[in-house]
C-alpha cells in the first residue's frame, strides 16, 4: 500500500493515498485523481469540509498500448474503467500489450441462469459431481423447482435465490457472484499471456495494491483477479 | 527407473499444488473425470499428489494430467511423444486418444469431431468452441526430437 500522510507541509504538493493521487490545495481542499487513468476517468474533488465533490475530464493515460479483449461470453459493462486500468497498468508493468479475459462478475441471476443451462445439457448428476455443497444445494433447489412443475423463469429465479442466501453466508463459494462496481471479479486466459511473461504478470499482479485477491497458474487455471473498486461519495 | 522418476519428477515440479478441499471450494474434487489407462498401457504411473498424474507409457511416450477443483474446475493434460516427424494422421490419433484417457466421452467427442473438419494439423493452439468451459483447446508444439500435444480446460 502506497500512502503517506498528508499534512500543511504538503501544501500545492502532490502525494499517492491508497491508490489515488492527491494534490493538496489549500487546508480545506485537495484534489483526488484515481492513479488509474481510464480515458473516461474523472477528477474528483473534495471540500473537506462539506464533503462535496466536483467533477472534471482528466487527460487521457498512456495506456493505449495495452489492449484488454474479451471472450464472446464476456459483456463489456461488467468490466469497470476503473478495473480495465489496474489492468492496464499492470500489463504496461509487465511488458504485456494484450491479454484476454474469459470470465468476470455476475449476478445471482446469471450464476443461476449457467448452472441452470449446464444441468439441462449435462444432466443433474453430472453437476452434482462437479460442485462442491453449495453448488448441490443450487442444483437441488433445480430438482426441487422441476418437482413443483415450475417454468425456466420460475426455476432460474428460485435457483438465484439459493445463491443469494448461500452467497451471504458463504461469500467464497460463489467467488464471481459479485456487483463489479463494488468488487470486480475478473478471470485472464493464460493461453493470452506468452509463457515468457507469465512470471513478469504474477509479479505485477502482486505488486498491485489496488488487486484485493489473486491466485493464478499453478494454482489455479486462470489469473484470477478481484478489484475492489472506489467508493463514489 | 529411479533416473525416470526423477526426471518426471523435475518435469512437473514447477506444476505445486493446493489441495483445497474447503467447504468454500465452488468444485468438487469428485467432479474430476478419472483418467482411463488399462494397467498394460502404463509402464509406470503415479499420483505425485491427489491433483497431478504422471506416467511413462508403454509406447514410450509420457503423459501427466493435472487437475483444478477448488475456485474454477480445469484440467491440463499434458501427452510428450519422444519422437519429431509425425505426419498429421498420426498426430490427430493421439489427441484423440489422450482425449479419450482424460476427459468425459462427450468433451472428447467435441474434440473429434472439431479436428474432422481442420485439413491440416499444424503446430499451436486449436481453440475448440464448448458450451461450459471459458477455454477448452488442443495444442501441439514441437521440440527438436519431440512433439507434445495438451488438452486443456477450465471454467468457473
Amino acid at each position: 500500500m502506497k500512502s503517506k500522510q498528508v499534512g500543511a507541509e504538503h501544501l500545492n504538493q502532490e502525494a499517492e493515498i491508497g491508490n489515488r493521487r492527491i494534490l493538496v490545495k489549500n487546508e480545506n481542499q485537495f484534489t483526488l485523481t484515481p492513479l488509474v487513468k481510464a480515458a473516461s476517468g474523472t477528477v474528483v474533488t473534495v471540500n473537506v469540509k462539506t464533503a462535496t465533490k466536483i467533477e472534471g475530464k482528466v487527460a487521457p493515460a498512456e495506456r493505449s498500448k495495452q489492449t484488454i479483449n474479451l471472450a464472446s461470453n464476456v459483456k463489456a459493462e461488467t468490466v469497470t474503467d476503473y478495473s480495465s486500468g489496474v489492468i492496464k497498468d499492470v500489463m504496461k508493468t509487465a511488458g504485456l500489450d494484450s491479454i484476454k479475459i474469459t470470465s468476470t462478475s455476475r449476478t445471482p441471476a446469471e450464476q443461476a441462469e449457467i448452472m441452470y443451462g449446464n444441468i439441462v445439457t449435462h444432466g443433474v448428476d453430472a453437476q452434482k459431481k462437479l460442485y462442491g455443497a453449495s453448488g448441490d444445494k443450487v442444483v437441488d433447489e433445480y430438482s426441487n423447482a422441476l418437482t413443483s412443475k415450475k417454468n425456466k423463469e420460475e426455476i432460474i429465479s428460485a435457483m438465484g435465490d439459493k445463491i443469494v442466501s448461500i452467497h451471504e453466508n458463504t461469500p467464497n463459494a460463489f467467488k464471481h457472484v459479485s456487483d463489479p462496481n463494488v468488487l470486480n471479479v475478473i478471470d485472464i486466459a493464460p493461453s493470452s499471456i506468452p509463457s515468457d511473461k507469465q512470471k513478469s504478470f504474477k509479479e505485477a499482479i502482486n505488486g498491485e495494491s489496488r488487486i484485493k485477491k489473486a491466485f493464478f497458474p499453478p494454482t489455479d487455471p486462470a489469473f484470477h483477479i478481484e478489484i475492489e473498486q472506489p467508493e463514489v461519495k | 527407473m529411479k533416473k525416470i522418476i526423477v526426471i518426471l519428477f523435475l518435469m512437473f515440479a514447477h506444476m505445486s499444488v493446493i489441495a483445497a478441499n474447503s467447504e468454500d471450494c465452488m468444485y468438487s474434487p469428485e467432479g474430476k473425470e478419472p483418467t482411463k489407462f488399462a494397467k498394460e498401457e502404463l509402464s509406470f504411473s503415479k499420483f505425485i499428489n491427489e491433483n497431478l498424474f504422471v506416467g511413462i507409457l508403454s509406447s514410450g511416450d509420457y503423459i501427466s494430467v493435472k487437475y483444478w477443483t477448488c475456485d474454477h474446475f480445469g484440467l491440463e493434460a499434458n501427452l510428450f511423444i519422444p519422437i519429431s516427424e509425425m505426419n498429421d494422421g498420426l498426430i490427430k490419433e493421439k489427441i484423440l486418444w489422450l482425449a479419450s484417457k482424460v476427459l468425459a466421452k462427450k468433451d472428447s467427442e467435441i474434440i473429434r469431431l472439431y479436428l474432422s473438419k481442420l485439413e491440416k494439423i499444424k503446430d499451436g493452439r486449436i481453440e475448440i468452441p464448448h458450451d461450459m468451459y471459458s477455454e477448452f483447446a488442443v495444442q501441439i508444439s514441437s521440440g527438436q526430437f519431440s512433439k507434445t500435444i495438451s488438452i486443456n480446460f477450465y471454467f468457473s
